[in-house]
């Protein structure tokens, strides 16, 4: 199981396309190491933590953490959310963001190989 | 039937030359490689009609940019290619001529590093590749990941990840072609800005430009052109690998493992044989990650080693004796021809100033993002 897909063909055996499927993958899983960035691309922003995930499926992900989540630890339990990372010209961007205490609105449709 | 370097005919490095490092100016990437050549030629003695072949290091500045380079010296028609292999395209440019030398198909061979940041390109974008975090896990991100993980483990300290910094800015004060000249103190390592994690702005190291150039020759060049055998350095043996798929061991530490380990191998010689290691601290958490893939230090004791001077010029093995990427800089196309000869000048015993004593055995380390990993093993045997 990998993440992002690999749909070209897989890098562990090299299988092809016509060998590789799609499956759903539940956005369970452990933090295996935190990051708060403070500079993105030359400039500074306000501050957001990307964290690495090892899903209870078995990929280890990177993704965002939600933005309440400046305590998250390596070793907590998470799961992803929809969340609002930013306004763009007024409009809303949601994403799937991860957090240690999920709510109903569990992005479960969110992550898929 | 394949062969490593060490099986094929000798490979000496007989002239290096550098354009220092700097911050960004209006100076042309020509003038800036030429410089180099230049300085690489009288340091050899030799002339640049004698150079047979040239490859070229370079990701960041332009397509096809050797000939309007090396036209410069005298246009004599010889094959020119540049190499692009990401941070590590000066170390492969420099395998590259190593190998033809080796086989045989050229005498005299130049391999240059020259950059200006002017194209930074991303072959994640490229490959249409989006993850979670959706573009917003830069280098130093990763490392911030890397470094997290790092503490985590083995319980080291912040302070302990940053004297990294602070061991290279006091090498890169003692290196006229460092970007980074100023010898750091912990605090001023520490002192914002805050870039990701724990890394803060003098954990990173500075993308500017600059040149390198270094020549190499088989032993019939050198007699025949009365080149000074006694300054040539020999390459016992150049390796090159990619990432594969580990089974959770950390990438960056499995993938200098292997390198390093079949490099040594192959050169017939044991990590604790080394004097003198440049390696890959783009990140202050990469030298304390890399020593330990090295085998200069058991895991986990990297932090301990540093700390007790073991990687000190003077020390057990001096790592980064150049200020490394962390000071000397890192204009990617230059970095690592930069350390071959940084490398061949402690060799020499002619790095004044920043002189490791007994150098005898020296090892070159470059990463370069995807994750591609190429490491040389130098002796003035």
């Amino acid at each position: 199981v990998s993440f992002p897909p690999l749909a070209i063909g897989c890098e562990a055996c090299g299988a092809t396309e016509q060998q590789l499927r799609p499956i759903p993958v539940a956005t369970h899983g452990t933090i295996h190491s935190l990051a708060e960035v403070h500079l993105q691309h030359g400039k500074s922003s306000e501050p957001f933590v990307v964290a690495e995930i090892r899903l209870d499926d078995g990929p280890l992900i990177r993704a965002l953490m939600a933005r309440d989540e400046h305590h998250a630890r390596i070793g907590d339990t998470v799961s992803a959310v929809w969340a609002v990372t930013q306004i763009q010209d007024g409009d809303e961007v949601v994403e799937p963001a991860f957090t240690t205490t999920p709510t109903v609105t569990d992005a479960r449709n969110g992550v898929t190989t | 039937m394949s062969a490593t370097l060490a099986q094929l005919r000798p490979v000496r490095v007989v002239g290096v030359g550098l354009h220092r490092y700097q911050r960004p100016t209006d100076t042309p990437y020509t003038r800036l490689g030429v410089h180099a050549v230049r300085a690489a030629l009288a340091d050899a003695g030799l002339p640049w009609n004698e150079v047979q072949t040239a490859y070229t290091g370079t990701a960041t500045t332009s397509m096809a940019l050797s000939r309007l380079m090396y036209r410069h010296l005298g246009a004599t028609g010889i094959p020119m290619a540049q190499v692009e292999n990401a941070s590590a395209s000066g170390s492969t440019a420099f395998r590259q001529a190593c190998i033809e030398v080796a086989a045989g198909l050229a005498d005299v061979a130049i391999a240059v590093g020259v950059d200006k940041p002017l194209n930074l390109s991303s072959p994640q974008r490229a490959a249409g590749l989006y993850d979670l975090a959706d573009g917003r896990v830069a280098p130093m991100t990763h490392f911030a990941l890397v470094a997290a993980r790092y503490l985590h483990e083995h319980g080291a300290t912040p302070e302990q990840i940053a004297a990294v910094a602070v061991k290279n800015s006091r090498n890169g004060a003692l290196n006229p072609n460092a970007q980074r000249r100023k010898p750091r103190t912990m605090a001023e390592v520490l002192a914002p800005p805050r870039i990701s994690g724990v890394l803060t702005r003098l954990q990173c190291c500075p993308i500017g430009e600059g040149a390198a150039a270094v020549i190499v020759a088989s032993d019939d060049a050198i007699a025949r052109l009365g080149l000074d055998r006694r300054r040539a350095v020999t390459v016992l043996s150049s390796t090159a690998r990619s990432e594969t798929v580990y089974d959770g061991e950390n990438v960056d530490a499995a993938l200098t493992r292997e390198t390093t380990a079949q490099a040594l191998a192959e050169a017939g010689v044991s990590a604790a044989d080394l004097d003198v290691v440049e390696l890959h601290d783009a990140f202050t958490i990469e030298e304390l990650l890399y020593v330990e893939a090295m085998g200069l230090c058991e895991p986990g004791e990297a932090a301990a080693a540093l700390r007790a001077g073991e990687f000190d010029i003077g020390g057990r093995v001096a790592v980064n004796a150049s200020g490394g990427l962390l000071s000397m800089g890192h204009p990617i196309g230059p970095t690592g021809v930069g350390q071959i000869a940084e490398l061949t000048t402690q060799l020499r015993g002619e790095a004044e100033g920043r002189q490791h004593p007994t150098a005898r055995t020296a090892l070159a380390h470059m990463v370069g993002v995807g994750a591609v990993c190429v490491v040389h093993i130098l002796t003035n045997d």
